[in-house]
């Protein structure tokens, strides 16, 4: 607690220090959602003409941090300066005022709008009347976009360009605005080689500038070109704040992950799944374009087969196409030997292969109905006659058993999902797939978003029907998940399987994550 | 102790406020028809009366049919506007084709609405076409099928059989109304009872969710507004029966009113929550508020402002109550 104190009262002098030039300082920022403490009294600041680098795994925190400096989300506790200045209450609106811009991760462009007025949004150059002057808006455009070395038409409509080129505009569009604080959260994701060139170039001259850049990326080799500073955060947690130079890329690594999980216990003895050789579903060059090319893999009964990767490895989207919601362009399943075609989750659901969505509340619940009605849906067709009349006892027995078995804390059978924390909706979403009865289980980021609690009684279920004989595949982004629970382990990266792993040959957090990482940082290494 | 028993006073009186406060939210509807029908017997004698009640039954039977196929729709986050133009398809074919016998103009009158409904759902199911366009259209289209069957005029001479239907009586219970209740006991079993009703609502509550648990989206939408033209052709059979002609312009408007009830009733047009029995009660709010107002002699131009009040206030009451 002193030590701490102590800390805390050293880097506030560091900061005085430096304040002439202190942008941003944040300091012990807290933030809970329901059933997860996303923040836990992280501290942050950003000095004029700096790139300061934030990594972390998924679900670190980053983005939350983020967004609270954006003022999407408010903080429980802690303080904000912008400029020295203490701030209160952050709205998108004030932040873009105070000259601080973002670029997000999920793009936020106007599809049906063009490049420049994309570009200008929200700040037209106008007449007294507030007629807009589109001369001055696409001169304007063009003067931004040749300053940026950006070739781009600013007449076509943004919903025409490639991912790239709207990241271009992304980019362009937070420049125009003479930020003095600029955020990027993963712009390197969609671009390559000659894009990306240009991007640093731009950085390196901003910061000439002064402006202060915080920049968020899983590809650690562009913080070793670009950033000044690093910050690790793990957990929510504040884990170190370095300078590059004297960092290295297996430190930041070895950070980022390492975490003694006391939650994960290495179980599920191997001679289950050695004993039942029995292969339930394989996947034959599996492609579909744009997205992921020839995923080819096998699942055996009794066995859990994990995907590890980062955000953006296409794991999600294999999985859909699996149960036809969007089926892929080439590439065959066999299930038990035979041959099948999936055109839609229906079709899926009858041949006993289930998905766990990853996004509950989109795409897993009905929020506004009662838990019995959520539950019943994969059964609907089980559970009726032939004039298609429920069998209401039925139906009651099979909620009260799941339930049980569950342990499912809710009110009564009546009570809307929404209504329910985090773990007991995720909880309703398994028993759903569990009552459906399925050979082969999906389950996509299971334990996503839900406490530690839920979490392991969520992990002690996937193990249990597993021994019971199914085949599940897990997709995790969290790695110690994957290999506390995962028999046999793919690592997907770009769209492609890059690894096949076992976690009981000793593979650490460090080998994935150096099969998970984009190409470029290989080649490196 | 002392403390103790105040505390255990403050709970058990909290208990009791919960306890009143749950009472009203539940029966909110309830509520407010009883206290509208002792508001009316105060203000007229007759209201009380056995022939008043049915009367009002009576009148509020085509848009209850309506309003129950309107129900199941909005329930899947959907919206049907074609009903009204339908009763008037349904009346005049059935008032053509009368002599073939009462049950096979009943037929010729239903089927083609049955049809058209399907084609409504199949519009926005397979064309993507948003429920209140698709409808829209639709809507036009049969009003235009249907003043051109007749070349606009009312096609009359019903026989009395057909006059039975809209006007004759089973024991003391009007006919139209033994119609409705069926078609409500019909709607009711198959939302609440069946896996269609289970779908219906998951499909208005998250079409996404419901698609990735294997529910077949396209056949909920073609059974939801099957159902709906088979109400609407139910109802222009009852209009015939009650006007005794044919009439291409009927059910003007009837859309709107089924929407009302359904709303009123508590279901809510972004899908997924409310049910048939708030419906039917919708309905008969908006009968005995009509009845009411006749019988003390509001003029039918200030009637017109008085319901639509009454539709902005029940929906109100439901958001606040929901929270």
């Amino acid at each position: 607690m002193i030590q701490t104190q102590f800390q805390f009262l050293e880097e506030e002098m560091k900061g005085r220090d430096r304040s002439r030039n202190c942008l941003i300082e944040m300091r012990g920022i807290h933030k809970s959602f329901p059933g997860v403490h996303a923040l836990k009294g992280v501290n942050f600041d950003l000095h004029e003409g700096e790139v300061h680098c934030l990594v972390g795994e998924n679900g670190a925190g980053k983005s939350t941090l983020i967004k609270i400096l954006s003022g999407v989300y408010h903080p429980d506790e802690g303080e904000i300066y912008f400029f020295g200045q203490k701030i209160r209450k952050i709205n998108p609106y004030i932040a873009r005022e105070m000259g601080i811009s973002f670029i997000y991760q999920e793009l936020d462009l106007f599809p049906f709008l063009t490049v420049g007025e994309n570009i200008f949004l929200g700040s037209e150059p106008c007449s007294r009347l507030g007629r807009v002057n589109w001369k001055k808006l696409y001169c304007g455009s063009v003067q931004i976009l040749d300053s940026l070395n950006f070739p781009l038409d600013v007449k076509t409509k943004v919903g025409n360009l490639t991912v790239a080129e709207r990241q271009m505009v992304a980019v362009a569009k937070a420049l125009c605005r003479k930020s003095k604080v600029l955020v990027m959260d993963e712009p390197s994701a969609v671009l390559s080689g000659k894009e990306l060139d240009v991007l640093f170039d731009n950085i390196k001259r901003l910061k000439e500038e002064g402006v202060g850049i915080i920049y968020i990326s899983h590809r650690l080799e562009e913080i070793f070109e670009i950033g000044d500073r690093v910050t690790v955060l793990r957990d929510g947690r504040c884990i170190d704040t370095a300078k590059v130079k004297d960092v290295t890329v297996q430190e930041i690594t070895r950070k980022m992950v390492g975490r003694e999980v006391k939650l994960y216990k290495k179980s599920l003895n191997s001679e289950v799944s050695l004993n039942r050789e029995k292969i339930i579903l394989s996947v034959v060059g599996l492609t579909k374009h744009g997205l992921f090319q020839d995923i080819s893999f096998e699942l055996r009964r009794g066995e859990v087969l994990g995907f590890a990767g980062l955000v953006g490895a296409r794991r999600t989207e294999v999985m859909k196409s699996l149960i036809g919601v969007e089926p892929a362009d080439r590439g065959k399943i066999y299930l038990e030997g035979k041959e099948i075609t999936i055109r839609s989750p229906k079709q899926a659901l009858k041949l006993g292969i289930g998905y766990v969505p990853e996004n509950r509340k989109e795409e897993g619940l009905v929020g506004c109905r009662p838990v019995v009605e959520n539950i019943s849906y994969s059964v609907l067709e089980k559970l009726s006659n032939c004039l298609s009349f429920l069998r209401m006892s039925q139906l009651k027995k099979l909620c009260q058993s799941l339930h049980k078995t569950l342990d499912i804390k809710l009110t009564s059978y009546k009570q809307p999902v929404e209504n329910l924390s985090g773990g007991n909706q995720q909880k309703v979403v398994l028993a759903r797939w569990i009552a459906a009865q399925c050979k082969v289980l999906i389950f996509d980021e299971p334990t996503r978003g839900i406490d530690v609690g839920a979490k392991a009684e969520v992990h002690r279920l996937i193990k249990k029907l597993a021994t019971e004989g199914k085949g599940i595949i897990v997709i995790s982004s969290e790695l110690p998940e994957v290999l506390a629970l995962s028999t046999r382990i793919l690592v997907m990266s770009e769209g492609r399987i890059t690894a096949e792993v076992l976690p009981e040959q000793g593979v650490t957090k460090e080998e994935i994550l150096k099969f998970a990482l984009p190409k470029s940082l290989k080649h490196e290494e | 102790m002392v403390k103790n028993k105040i505390l255990e006073r403050n709970f058990i009186d909290k208990g009791i406020k919960r306890g009143i406060k749950g009472f009203i939210l539940k029966f909110r509807l309830g509520i407010i028809l009883l206290g509208l029908v002792i508001v009316s017997s105060q203000l007229s004698p007759v209201f009380l009366t056995r022939e008043n009640l049915f009367n009002i039954l009576k009148q509020s039977s085509i848009t209850g049919c309506l309003a129950l196929g309107q129900t199941l729709i909005i329930l899947t986050a959907g919206i049907d506007l074609s009903v009204g133009s339908m009763i008037a398809l349904s009346s005049v074919l059935s008032a053509s084709y009368q002599t073939m016998g009462w049950l096979e103009a009943a037929y010729i009158g239903i089927v083609p609405c049955i049809l058209l409904g399907w084609i409504n759902g199949f519009m926005i199911d397979r064309g993507k076409i948003p429920p209140f366009i698709a409808t829209l259209g639709m809507m036009g289209i049969i009003r235009g099928i249907a003043l051109t069957w007749t070349q606009g005029y009312t096609v009359v001479g019903i026989r009395d059989v057909f006059r039975f239907i809209g006007g004759g009586n089973i024991g003391v219970v009007p006919v139209p109304v033994v119609i409705w209740m069926s078609v409500f006991v019909f709607t009711f079993l198959l939302l609440e009872t069946t896996k269609y009703g289970y779908a219906i609502r998951a499909v208005g509550g998250n079409e996404k969710a419901a698609f990735m648990c294997g529910i077949n989206l396209t056949e909920v939408r073609l059974l939801v507004y099957s159902i709906s033209g088979f109400c609407a052709g139910l109802g222009g059979i009852i209009y015939t029966g009650r006007v005794a002609t044919g009439q291409p312009t009927a059910g003007v408007g009837l859309e709107l009113d089924s929407i009302a009830a359904a709303v009123i009733g508590g279901t809510s047009l972004f899908g997924g929550t409310g049910g048939l029995f708030g419906t039917l009660v919708g309905v008969i709010i908006l009968g005995v508020l009509g009845n009411l107002m006749n019988l003390v002699g509001i003029s039918p131009f200030v009637q017109y402002g008085v319901r639509g009040a009454i539709v902005l206030a029940a929906v109100y009451i439901n958001i606040r109550t929901r929270r």
